[in-house]
C-alpha cells in the first residue's frame, strides 16, 4: 500500500517521507535474504530481532531449546558486520566474567582492563534466568546506560547496541525469574513457536548438506544507524497515539474499556514505558513493511510482544490459567480500532 | 480254689476304691469345623478326693474350645459322688483322632498303683465336606442381618447433609467466578441494518465535511458507518477490527471481487486520510461516498429487521 492512489491525490510532506522510508527500508528484504540463507522460516522473530535493533531496545526470547535463536542472532550479526558475543548464563556467572574486569599486569606494574564479552554489538544472553540477580542486574544496567564501569573508568558501548536474552519456558528449578523491574526494560517479549512441517524439511535438508552455508555482511553498522535516524520520522498520527494509550490503559484501568471481567485478573498494568515501547515497536513495524506511516494494524502487530511481560496476573488469573496472551487478547479485542 | 481267690480279690478291690471315671462323645462322628462335647465323669466313694485330669488347649488337632465348670452331685444313698465336666471341641483337619484316657489319681494314695481310675480311649472321626467343584463359591452361612437402628442412618443423612451443602457452595461460586461474556450481547436494532448505514450516509453527505476541509473526519464518520453496518450485519466486532482484519473476515472474504473492492478502495483511501495525511481531491470523496452506498446495497437484500433471521442468514454465509 502506498501513498499514491491516482493522480488526482494531492501530495503533502507525507508522500516524501513514505517515499524516503521506503527507500530507506529496501535493506530489510535484502537482510532477510541473507539471513534466510541460514534461518529456515522463523520470520515472526526476525522481524522482531529487526524491530530491537531499529527501535535501540532489547529482547527477551522465550522458546524451548533448538528453535535457532542462537543462530538468527548470528546470522544478523553476520549479516551486518557486526560484532557478536554469547554468553552462557550460569548460577556461578559473575559480573566480571560479563563486563570485564582489571588485571594486573607484572611487567608493567599497573592494572589494566580487560574487557568482557559485553564489548559487542550483537549479546546473546543465553538463559538468562539461570544467573543470580547481580549478573543479571549487571547486563540490565549496561542495556539501559549504554555504558560500562569498570574499576574507576566508564566505557561506552558500540552502537549498535543489541542484547537478546533467552529463557527456557520448562526446566524453572534453580532459576533466578527476572524481577518485574528488570522485565520492564527489555522492549519485547518474543515467544518462539515450532516451526511448521514445511519449514523443518527444509531444515533437515539444510542441515544434511555437505557444504555450509555462509551468511554475507550485506550492510553495515553505519547504515543500520541511519535506519535508527529515518525511523523517527515514521508519521504517527495523533488517532494512533491514542489507539496506542486506550489500549496501554485498557492494561490499568480495564473496566473504563468495557472489560470489567479481567479486572481482577490483571495486578499491575503497563508503565509508561509500554506506551514508550508500544509506540516505538508500532514504528519499527511500519518501517521494516516499508511503509512511511503507523496504521493499526502496525499496533497490533507488536501488541503481543511489547505487553506480555509488562502485565502482572493475579492468584486468580493463575488459578484460572489465564495467561498475559488472553488478557492482551482481549484488550485488543474490545478497545476500538481508530 | 485259684478262681475263688481272684474274685474275692475283685469284690474287696470294688468295695475298697468304689470309683469310676468316664468319657463320652456326643458323638464319634464330626463334620470339620463343627463343635461337639466331650463328658467327663467321676464317680467315687464320699470322702476321698481325686486330682481332675489338666486338659491341654490341644489333643492333637482337636481344639479344646471351651470348658465347663465342675458340676457334683451324690448319689440317692448319699455314699457316692459324682463330678461331672463337658469340654466343647472342635477340628479343622479331617482324619481320625484318638482321645487318650483321662487319668483321676487318688489323692490320698499318691504312692499306690491302683489309686487312680482312667476313662477308656475314644476315637473321634472328623470328615470332610464334599466340594461340588462345578458350582459357585457361597457362603457357609448367610450374612446375618442385624436390626436396623438409628445410628445407622447417621452417616447417610451426614452424607446428604453434606452434599447439600457442597452443591449450594458450588453455586454460589459458580455465580461469583460466573464467566461473563466477553463482549456485552449486541442489541439488535430495530431497524435493518442497511437502513440505518444508508441514512447514516445521506446524513454524512448533508455534512459536506469534505468541502469544508474537514477530509479526516469526513473518512472517520464514513468508515465507522460502514464499520457499525457490518458489525450489525453479520455481529463481526467491526469496530474493534483494523482495515485488513475485516478485508480478512470470513464472510467479507467470500463477498464478490467486485463487492468487496469497493469496501478495500474505502478503507485504502480512508486509512491514508486518518493515519497518513493525505488529502484527497473531491472526486476520491464522492467515489468513496458512492462506493460506500453501492456496498451497502449489494449485500443489504439479504438483511432482514428480524434479528433471528439475521442470526440464520448469517449462519448460512
Amino acid at each position: 500500500m502506498t501513498l499514491a492512489t491516482g493522480n488526482n491525490t494531492v501530495m503533502t510532506d507525507i508522500k516524501e517521507i513514505n517515499e524516503r522510508i521506503h527507500h530507506e527500508s529496501a535493506f530489510v528484504e535484502i537482510l532477510h535474504l541473507e539471513v534466510g540463507k541460514k534461518i529456515i522460516g522463523q520470520r515472526y522473530m526476525l522481524d522482531r530481532l529487526l524491530i530491537g535493533l531499529l527501535a535501540n531496545g532489547h529482547l527477551l526470547l522465550e522458546g524451548v531449546p533448538g528453535l535457532a535463536k542462537t543462530l538468527a542472532i548470528k546470522s544478523l550479526s553476520s549479516a551486518i558486520d557486526a560484532r557478536f558475543s554469547r554468553i552462557q548464563f550460569t548460577p556461578d556467572l559473575l559480573p566480571a566474567d560479563l563486563i570485564g574486569t582489571m588485571i594486573y599486569n607484572q611487567r608493567k606494574e599497573e592494572f589494566t582492563v580487560r574487557k568482557g564479552p559485553i564489548f559487542a554489538n550483537f549479546i546473546l544472553a543465553d538463559e538468562i534466568n539461570r544467573a543470580p540477580a547481580k549478573v543479571q542486574s549487571a547486563l540490565l544496567e549496561a542495556m539501559q546506560e549504554k555504558q560500562v564501569t569498570i574499576g574507576e573508568e566508564t566505557f561506552k558501548l558500540d552502537e549498535p547496541f543489541l542484547v537478546l536474552a533467552t529463557q527456557n519456558p520448562i526446566e524453572q528449578e534453580g532459576t533466578y525469574p527476572l524481577p518485574e523491574a528488570q522485565l520492564d526494560r527489555f522492549m519485547l517479549k518474543v515467544v518462539i513457536g515450532y516451526p511448521n512441517k514445511e519449514e523443518e524439511k527444509q531444515i533437515i535438508r539444510q542441515n544434511l548438506k555437505s557444504e555450509e552455508t555462509r551468511i554475507n555482511a550485506v550492510l553495515k553498522k553505519e547504515d543500520v544507524l541511519r535506519a535508527r535516524k529515518a525511523l523517527h520520522d515514521v508519521y504517527m498520527d495523533e488517532k494512533i497515539e491514542h489507539y496506542i494509550l486506550d489500549i496501554v490503559f485498557a492494561t490499568r484501568n480495564p473496566e473504563e474499556h468495557k472489560l470489567s471481567k479481567i479486572k481482577n485478573l490483571i495486578s499491575y498494568g503497563g508503565s509508561p514505558r509500554a506506551s514508550i515501547n508500544l509506540a516505538l515497536a508500532s514504528k519499527a513495524f511500519a518501517f521494516i513493511k516499508r511503509r512511511g506511516y503507523v496504521i493499526p494494524e502496525d499496533v497490533r502487530a507488536v501488541a503481543h510482544d511489547v505487553l506480555r511481560h509488562r502485565i502482572g496476573l493475579t492468584y486468580e488469573a493463575e488459578a484460572e490459567n489465564i495467561t498475559q496472551e488472553h488478557i492482551v487478547s482481549e484488550i485488543l479485542n474490545a478497545v476500538e480500532v481508530p | 480254689m485259684r478262681p475263688v481267690l481272684l474274685l474275692f480279690i475283685l469284690i474287696v478291690s470294688f468295695r475298697s476304691f468304689g470309683q469310676k471315671a468316664v468319657a463320652t462323645l456326643d458323638s464319634t462322628e464330626m463334620q470339620i469345623g463343627r463343635q461337639i462335647n466331650l463328658h467327663l465323669e467321676l464317680t467315687h466313694p464320699k470322702g476321698k478326693t481325686f486330682t481332675w485330669p489338666s486338659l491341654p488347649d490341644s489333643i492333637q488337632k482337636i481344639e479344646v474350645l471351651k470348658r465347663s465348670q465342675l458340676d457334683t452331685s451324690f448319689s440317692a444313698d448319699g455314699n457316692e459322688l459324682t463330678i461331672r465336666q463337658s469340654i466343647l471341641l472342635t477340628c479343622f483337619d479331617s482324619g481320625y483322632y484318638a482321645i487318650p484316657p483321662f487319668r483321676f489319681t487318688d489323692t490320698a494314695n499318691k504312692d499306690s498303683l491302683t489309686n487312680y481310675s482312667e476313662t477308656a480311649p475314644l476315637l473321634l472321626s472328623v470328615f470332610t465336606v464334599e466340594v461340588d467343584t462345578t458350582a459357585s463359591i457361597k457362603d457357609i452361612k448367610p450374612v446375618i442381618e442385624m436390626p436396623l437402628t438409628w445410628k445407622d442412618f447417621v452417616p447417610y443423612a451426614a452424607g446428604v447433609l453434606a452434599l447439600g451443602l457442597a452443591v449450594f457452595i458450588g453455586i454460589l461460586l459458580y455465580r461469583k467466578f460466573k464467566k461473563k461474556p466477553v463482549m456485552a450481547e449486541k442489541k439488535i436494532p430495530s431497524l435493518p441494518a442497511h437502513e440505518i448505514a444508508l441514512k447514516s450516509l445521506a446524513q454524512l453527505e448533508e455534512k459536506k465535511l469534505w468541502q469544508q476541509g474537514q477530509i479526516k473526519s469526513y473518512y472517520t464518520e464514513l468508515t465507522d458507518i460502514l464499520r457499525i453496518y457490518l458489525d450489525h450485519r453479520w455481529q463481526m466486532n467491526a469496530m474493534e477490527m483494523t482495515s485488513d482484519e475485516i478485508l480478512q473476515y470470513p464472510v467479507v472474504y467470500k463477498l464478490d471481487d467486485s463487492v468487496k473492492n469497493r469496501l478495500r478502495y474505502i478503507f485504502t483511501i480512508g486509512d491514508l486520510v486518518k493515519f497518513a495525511k493525505m488529502i484527497t481531491v473531491p472526486h476520491e470523496n464522492e467515489q468513496c461516498m458512492m462506493n460506500a452506498y453501492e456496498f451497502v446495497n449489494a449485500t443489504a437484500h439479504k438483511t432482514l429487521a428480524d434479528g433471528n433471521s439475521v442470526r440464520k442468514e448469517e449462519m448460512a454465509v
